[in-house]
């Protein structure tokens, strides 16, 4: 029995749309993308980082 | 010895010298002042404010203005180069004022010796020189526009203004701020208007020009780390490059002036890296995207502090690395591998449990329910129970789970699946909610939808006054069931809601429409109660039922064809479309309709429950479906037999044929007579009312509404009544009247008070055309037809005409009941 292809469409828009998110969510936390809001938290952990333990990223 | 008298003198002399002493030394002192403040102003404060199109710079004096005061552009002095920062383009004004000081007291009155301003033109005004009663100040201008000076003696101010012209933008300079939280980012961003749109070169002159003393005041700092100045530019990838100059140290702190570089060109969108470059002209990643420092930047940490974060982080990459792939692993096999499938079955059943099917309902139709009601919780419950599953395995250690806390890599790969379950559980989350937010989005536009098309759908029934009738059981609805095209499945609400909005799909895969007015068309459709078949457009067109009753040899039969070809005729004459729905009623129409027109007796009807004759008039949505019940005339005489007639309760309007020739007076003229008239006339043989009041019973104790139906009289056979010498009048007054002279008044008087509107014709079976003025079999018809709504060809004049004549008719028939003879 073939399941609806509105089904496929769906999962397939979902899966989707959580895959743009995750990556939205890394290219804000580098400063671009649709979350760049969360760059702040990102440079702020960051910035700890540097100034506590001398690691840097950048 | 001295005396009192002398020593007293002596005293009064001393106080006098020492009060004049006083006195002398402090009008000296005085004196001096009084020639120091004639000879210089001191300035004590500098402002700045940006008006419409320039820079105000206003220079407060203490006393009095300095006596010549002037300013004009000049470069900067040689002993004075590297005090000042960097400038793109920008120029410094001299100002300069004679017999005037900044010191007071041995320090400077009027604050610090650079001053930064946030105005679009002014950046900074530093203190050149103050000496020999000359002050000089530099005033650092982002571009050399007209600059002018003027003096406000009354209010010992010298007031420099700046030139503005064009656009002013503005552009964000981040500071190190000394009253960061811990943890938090080390700068804070703050807005300086610029001339133009604010470039990159904007904010580095900004930023070098460090805070102003209210920025300074809030703790905000610019760190220099020994540059006096640099100069930016930005390739086409987005990499700012920055060249500091003077010199490089940040003495191995972690903040420096890389931090306030970074954060004030990260602000620009098109900045997507910074690589700053020492004096040497060099940087430690110089190629790629990622930022970079001079060696003369990069702190200095513990070595061994740092080890361990960099493990720390990368166990923590290596989990996040490991939780995203069997993330993905596990939503490929919930959905696609080896999803659990919601059959339209299953669904049913679990309806079924959900809410039990009352007696004489039907289960929910076996179709796809919309992916979020259902499928949409079973893939998610899915994908938790992989996800669980191959997380589980990951902590299956040889040994037992114990071992992982005994093991040398314990730890770490404790750490590593820790991280590895939160990002398992981010994922989730971040899918969980993704799937709820497109099911919210699909199933409100669904409701959205769903509400439309039912209320469309319920305006047109209402306005078309649309049923379903089934022709073998009678049973009414407003919506049949169809069948699948596929399986031949019956589905019995096709309206839009969880089974689709726009189209379901049936068990077998079947695509249907959904609707009564697309499926009309394209599914057979079948009676909710019997699941015989009905006619095609049902519940999708006007539905008028007309029952036509009577006694035996009435003529009910033969009166039915001969108004169906008179409905034929009048419609063909205009073009109108009567057609039959059914191979049934085609084939009973066509042989009955070849009877009549080649005036030979109908086939007596079979004492068989009655099929109904359907035929649909019009074309398109505005057709019509007119179903017509000829049952035989033997049900109409007991009430046993009448309980099967289920179609006169949902008659629209009831057709009573009643034969003239069982009129007892016409009766009695024409007996003895033996024309061929009367010997084809073949009277009926019961009382003519009997049927009437047992249908009347019948509707009455089914709870039936008669008062809100129609009742045609026909009275048959008038072409035979002529031909025996005996005149029926055509009009319906004068027909009611005939008849109660007859001795019919019972029924004439009870059909009046039963029905909402009854109406008499006198009518001659037979072919269209033939029946002669006023006998027109299919006048009947016409009329309850027309009280539905159809509209049939010439119904606008036979509708006004025949409303004249009711109102007539109905004040004659009040006149009978009244006794009033006419």
């Amino acid at each position: 029995m073939s399941i609806p292809p509105t089904f496929v469409m769906f999962r397939l828009v979902a899966v989707t749309v959580t895959l743009v998110l995750l990556l939205s969510l890394g290219f804000g936390l580098r400063g671009h993308g649709p979350l760049h809001g969360l760059v702040g938290y990102g440079n702020s952990a960051l910035n700890w980082l540097d100034a506590n333990t001398g690691v840097r990223f950048r | 010895m001295m005396s009192a008298s002398a020593l007293a003198r002596r005293c009064v002399a001393s106080c006098l010298i020492g009060v004049a002493t006083v006195t002398l030394v402090g009008a000296g002192v005085a004196a001096s002042a009084s020639a120091a403040t004639r000879r210089e102003a001191v300035l004590t404060g500098i402002t700045g404010k940006h008006r419409k199109g320039y820079d105000e710079i206003v220079f407060q004096f203490a006393g009095r203005t300095p006596r010549h005061a002037e300013v004009r552009y000049r470069s900067l002095p040689q002993s004075s180069a590297g005090q000042y920062p960097t400038i793109t383009g920008g120029a410094l004004a001299m100002v300069s004022f004679s017999r005037a000081t900044g010191i007071r007291g041995g320090a400077l009155a009027y604050g610090t010796a650079e001053q930064s301003f946030a105005l679009p033109g002014v950046i900074q005004v530093v203190t050149v020189s103050d000496a020999n009663g000359t002050l000089v100040l530099g005033v650092n201008v982002a571009r050399r526009a007209h600059v002018s000076l003027h003096v406000r003696a009354n209010r010992d101010q010298v007031v420099v203004d700046v030139r503005t012209p064009g656009r002013i933008g503005t552009v964000g300079v981040a500071f190190v701020s000394a009253r960061r939280a811990s943890g938090a980012t080390p700068t804070q961003s703050v807005e300086r208007p610029v001339l133009g749109r604010g470039t990159l070169g904007d904010a580095i002159e900004r930023l070098f020009a460090g805070p102003t003393q209210t920025e300074q005041a809030d703790g905000l700092t610019f760190i220099s780390s020994g540059a006096t100045g640099a100069r930016v530019s930005l390739d086409s990838s987005g990499v700012a490059r920055v060249y500091l100059s003077g010199g490089c140290d940040a003495g191995g702190s972690a903040v420096n002036i890389a931090t306030e570089l970074d954060a004030t060109l990260m602000q620009f969108r098109a900045v997507r890296s910074v690589k700053i470059y020492g004096p040497t002209l060099t940087t430690e990643h110089p190629n790629g995207l990622g930022n970079s420092i001079p060696s003369c930047l990069v702190p200095r940490p513990g070595a061994v502090k740092s080890s361990v974060v960099l493990t720390l982080l990368g166990l923590g990459a290596l989990g996040v690395l490991i939780g995203l792939v069997l993330a993905a692993m596990s939503i490929a096999a919930a959905l696609w591998r080896k999803p659990n499938v919601i059959t339209p079955s299953a669904y049913v059943a679990e309806q079924v449990v959900a809410h039990p099917v009352p007696v004489g309902h039907f289960e929910p139709d076996a179709a796809w329910p919309v992916y979020p009601l259902r499928q949409m919780r079973a893939d998610l419950a899915s994908v938790r129970a992989e996800l669980q599953a191959r997380y589980a395995r990951l902590w299956r250690w040889p040994g037992g789970r114990a071992m992982l806390f005994v093991l040398p890599v314990s730890v770490p790969a404790a750490v590593c699946l820790l991280v590895a379950g939160l990002t398992i559980v981010l994922v989730a989350a971040a899918f969980t909610i993704v799937m709820w937010a497109c099911a919210a989005v699909v199933l409100a536009a669904y409701a959205a939808a769903r509400s439309g098309m039912r209320g469309a759908e319920s305006l047109w029934q209402k306005v078309m006054r649309t049923e379903a009738s089934c022709p073998h059981c009678y049973h009414v609805t407003a919506r049949p069931a169809y069948r699948c095209c596929g399986c031949d499945r019956l589905h019995r609400d096709i309206r839009p809601g969880r089974l689709g909005v726009l189209a379901r799909r049936c068990e077998c895969g079947a695509l249907l429409p959904t609707m009564v007015l697309r499926a009309a068309w394209r599914l057979d459709p079948a009676c909710q109660r019997c699941g015989q078949p009905l006619r095609v457009g049902a519940a999708a067109l006007r539905d008028v039922r007309v029952p036509i009753f009577g006694d035996t040899s009435a003529g009910k039969t033969r009166f039915m064809y001969a108004g169906l070809d008179s409905l034929m005729a009048a419609t063909s004459r205009t073009g109108m479309p009567l057609t039959f729905p059914d191979k049934e009623s085609e084939r009973e129409a066509n042989l009955a309709l070849g009877l009549v027109r080649s005036g030979q007796d109908t086939v007596k009807t079979s004492v068989a429950l009655p099929t109904a004759l359907t035929c649909r008039i019009g074309h398109g949505a505005g057709a019509t479906l007119l179903h017509l019940f000829d049952a035989a005339g033997e049900h109409y005489r007991g009430s046993e037999m009448q309980e099967s007639l289920t179609f006169l309760d949902h008659g629209h309007g009831l057709v009573y044929v009643l034969d003239p020739f069982a009129v007892g007076v016409v009766n009695d003229r024409t007996a003895g007579q033996s024309s061929p008239a009367i010997q084809a006339a073949r009277a009926a043989a019961g009382e003519p009312e009997l049927a009437y009041e047992q249908v009347v019973s019948r509707l009455r104790d089914s709870g039936v509404a008669a008062s809100s139906q129609r009742l045609a009289v026909v009275v048959s056979k008038a072409d035979l009544l002529a031909e025996a010498g005996i005149q029926i009048p055509s009009e319906s007054a004068a027909i009611a009247d005939w008849l109660s002279d007859a001795g019919v008044h019972n029924l004439v008087l009870s059909a009046r008070r039963t029905f909402a509107e009854v109406r008499y014709f006198s009518v001659a079976s037979l072919a269209a055309g033939s029946a002669g003025q006023g006998r027109d079999p299919g006048a009947p018809l016409h009329w309850l037809l027309a009280a539905r709504g159809a509209r049939l060809p010439g119904e606008e004049d036979g509708v006004a005409s025949r409303r004249n004549g009711e109102a007539s008719s109905e004040k004659k028939v009040r006149n009978a009941t009244a006794g009033v003879r006419p």
